[in-house]
């Protein structure tokens, strides 16, 4: 669908430059190549914004949460999973709680040797030998549920 | 960190243990530029669409899932009513193929119900949907996914009364043809008062013609969620406190769900169509309306003010998830599906729940009498007479109901008929006695009520 507003900016550019006196077709045929010319930049940006989500969470992402009895090790056999997936970790947060460990991670999945279903198999099958649960979730739900 | 633990937590919670799921991805299908000269062809027209436009529809959805951790437990698709894709059969039979065609095209995209082997008959037939009706038993009987519906009212024109009582006959003839299988076939038909067209869930589903080519569309599911939430609220807190908590947990449930829907609608190249919020049960105990009816207060769903707290659930969801989407439809609001929802099992065997109940349920939930089991020797005429009881509320009230009743062969009051899978399992239960037969052969309309005259 053709950008109304552009378009708009673009003919008042164009009239800016070359006068009122401009023949009407020659502008509107200026415009239209101008506006052509821009167009795929403008729907891969659109795209860009709405898969990868700016503010809307990213889509890149993951949130990966771990919950268990704490012990030593959990937090290095996560990262060592991230690592060779080559994700990188963006904020970590971890706590233990009357002996109950707790960590969120968002991780930098761009990069990622694998797939997300791959990565989550690597977790579930290290999560049942270091007896924790460990989640991942693509961060835009996250945004989606709890911010408006 | 852009998110608390306690938010994180929440959404682990919801999907690793209250059953939080996208119950279905529908992918809603023109099929009018099927429309052939033969039965063969046009059959042959509609596998070819179907096994293009569907190819990749689960093994992307399935991926999109992983990714949100998220599961998305069925994936379908809907179609323009076959009743206009070819309206010149004049017998049943040469339908077949047709509806054979569907089922195995289904199969092989591997989707795990495809509906809309459907017609609209609300105010009259053709010659060409006369023969579709007839051909709907052995449709269902002979096939494994296939759902069929039909449109017998709406407030508009009324209720089609021949129909009605046709539908009575076709669905003890689907009952008789599935015998051995305690009548499945029913259970993949419905029929509606004031059907609506982007309705994502079976058996009712079919992609209406004010739709576009194709589109997907989602229901989202969270029982579960709820049902933990009312559970663990104070057994004191007021009602509207009770309706102020839904409708947040609703808000969110239909985010998730509205994000899983512009995802695969986006990877699959198609416009995003609708979320439809209905809180759909599961056999699955805790992912039940019932309990959530039980946890605001009763002994028992069915007991009396269980009308009353469904208008609660059921308005509270809708006003969460008309916040949350600008893109809500389908049917949204609360399934009661007896079948499929443990409590309401539970609740019919114990005889808290009765038909009438259920019918006085259905005035202010989203559908309608959903998956009831009842005994196999009740006459179609009563069956007929049981579906214009809730075709009426629907006209009356302008909104959808339905009627899927399985009238289990050779079963009597109190037997359980197995149906396996999110079908679950349906406890017989006893119908009035009482002969409606001489108001159910009048046949003709009744008219559309005053309050369709709106323009």
């Amino acid at each position: 669908m053709a950008n109304e507003e552009l378009i708009y900016r673009i003919t008042r550019a164009v009239y800016g430059r070359l006068g009122t006196q401009a023949d009407e077709q020659t502008v509107e045929a200026l415009v239209m190549d101008v506006y052509r010319a821009v167009e795929p930049a403008l729907a891969s940006a659109a795209d860009e914004g709405s898969s990868k989500g700016g503010k809307e969470g990213r889509a890149d992402r993951l949130i990966v949460s771990v919950f268990g009895s704490d012990h030593p090790g959990i937090v290095a056999a996560v990262s060592q999973i991230l690592a060779e997936a080559r994700c990188s970790i963006i904020d970590i947060n971890q706590t233990v709680v009357q002996g109950k460990f707790a960590m969120v991670i968002v991780a930098d999945i761009t990069r990622a040797g694998e797939s997300v279903a791959a990565l989550k198999d690597r977790f579930r099958g290290e999560g049942d030998r270091l007896g924790v649960r460990i989640y991942a979730q693509r961060e835009d739900l996250f945004n989606a549920m709890h911010r408006i | 960190m852009d998110y608390t633990q306690a938010e994180i937590l929440q959404t682990v919670r919801m999907t690793e243990m209250e059953h939080l799921d996208v119950r279905t991805v529908t992918l809603g299908l023109s099929l009018r530029d099927c429309v052939r000269a033969t039965v063969a062809e046009t059959a042959e027209a509609v596998r070819e669409k179907i096994e293009r436009t569907a190819a990749r529809l689960v093994p992307t959805v399935n991926e999109i899932g992983e990714e949100f951790g998220l599961r998305v437990a069925n994936k379908r698709i809907s179609l323009t009513p076959i009743s206009l894709v070819y309206d010149r059969a004049r017998r049943g039979e040469e339908l077949l193929p047709l509806a054979r065609a569907i089922d195995e095209a289904a199969g092989r995209v591997g989707v795990d119900f495809i509906g809309g082997y459907s017609a609209l008959i609300h105010k009259g037939e053709t010659e060409g949907t006369r023969a579709f009706v007839d051909s709907i038993p052995e449709a269902l009987a002979s096939t494994e996914r296939l759902c069929s519906s039909l449109s017998l009212a709406t407030t508009r024109a009324g209720i089609n009364m021949d129909a009605v009582r046709r539908t009575g006959e076709i669905i003890k003839e689907m009952a008789e043809r599935t015998r051995e299988h305690g009548g499945l076939a029913c259970a993949k038909f419905v029929c509606f008062a004031n059907a609506v067209e982007d309705n994502p869930f079976v058996a009712g589903t079919f992609h209406g013609v004010g739709e576009a080519e194709a589109v997907v569309n989602v229901g989202v599911s969270g029982p579960g969620v709820v049902n933990h939430a009312v559970r663990h609220a104070p057994k004191d807190a007021p009602l509207d406190e009770m309706a102020e908590l839904i409708k947040r947990l609703s808000f969110k449930l239909t985010r998730a769900g509205e994000l899983v829907g512009r995802e695969a609608a986006r990877r699959l190249g198609l416009k995003f169509g609708i979320i439809d919020l209905s809180l759909a049960p599961t056999p699955t105990p805790g992912d039940s309306v019932g309990e959530i009816l039980e946890a605001l207060g009763f002994e028992r769903a069915g007991a009396p003010g269980t009308t009353a707290a469904l208008a609660l659930l059921t308005d509270a969801v809708k006003k969460g998830g008309a916040m949350a989407s600008s893109a809500v439809g389908g049917l949204s609001g609360a399934f009661i599906p007896v079948s499929e929802d443990a409590a309401m099992i539970e609740a019919a065997r114990e005889g808290a729940l009765t038909i009438e109940k259920l019918e006085a349920m259905t005035s202010v939930c989203s559908v309608g009498l959903d998956m009831i089991a009842v005994p196999g020797d009740t006459s179609a005429e009563t069956i007929a007479a049981i579906i214009a009881d809730e075709m009426a509320i629907g006209m009356m009230n302008n909104k959808t109901t339905a009627v899927r009743i399985i009238p289990a062969p050779g079963k009597k009051v109190g037997d359980i008929v197995e149906f396996g899978g999110l079908l679950g399992s349906a406890p017989v239960m006893p119908v009035n006695r009482f002969d409606p037969g001489v108001f159910i052969r009048r046949g003709g309309r009744i008219p559309a009520p005053i309050h369709s005259l709106r323009n």
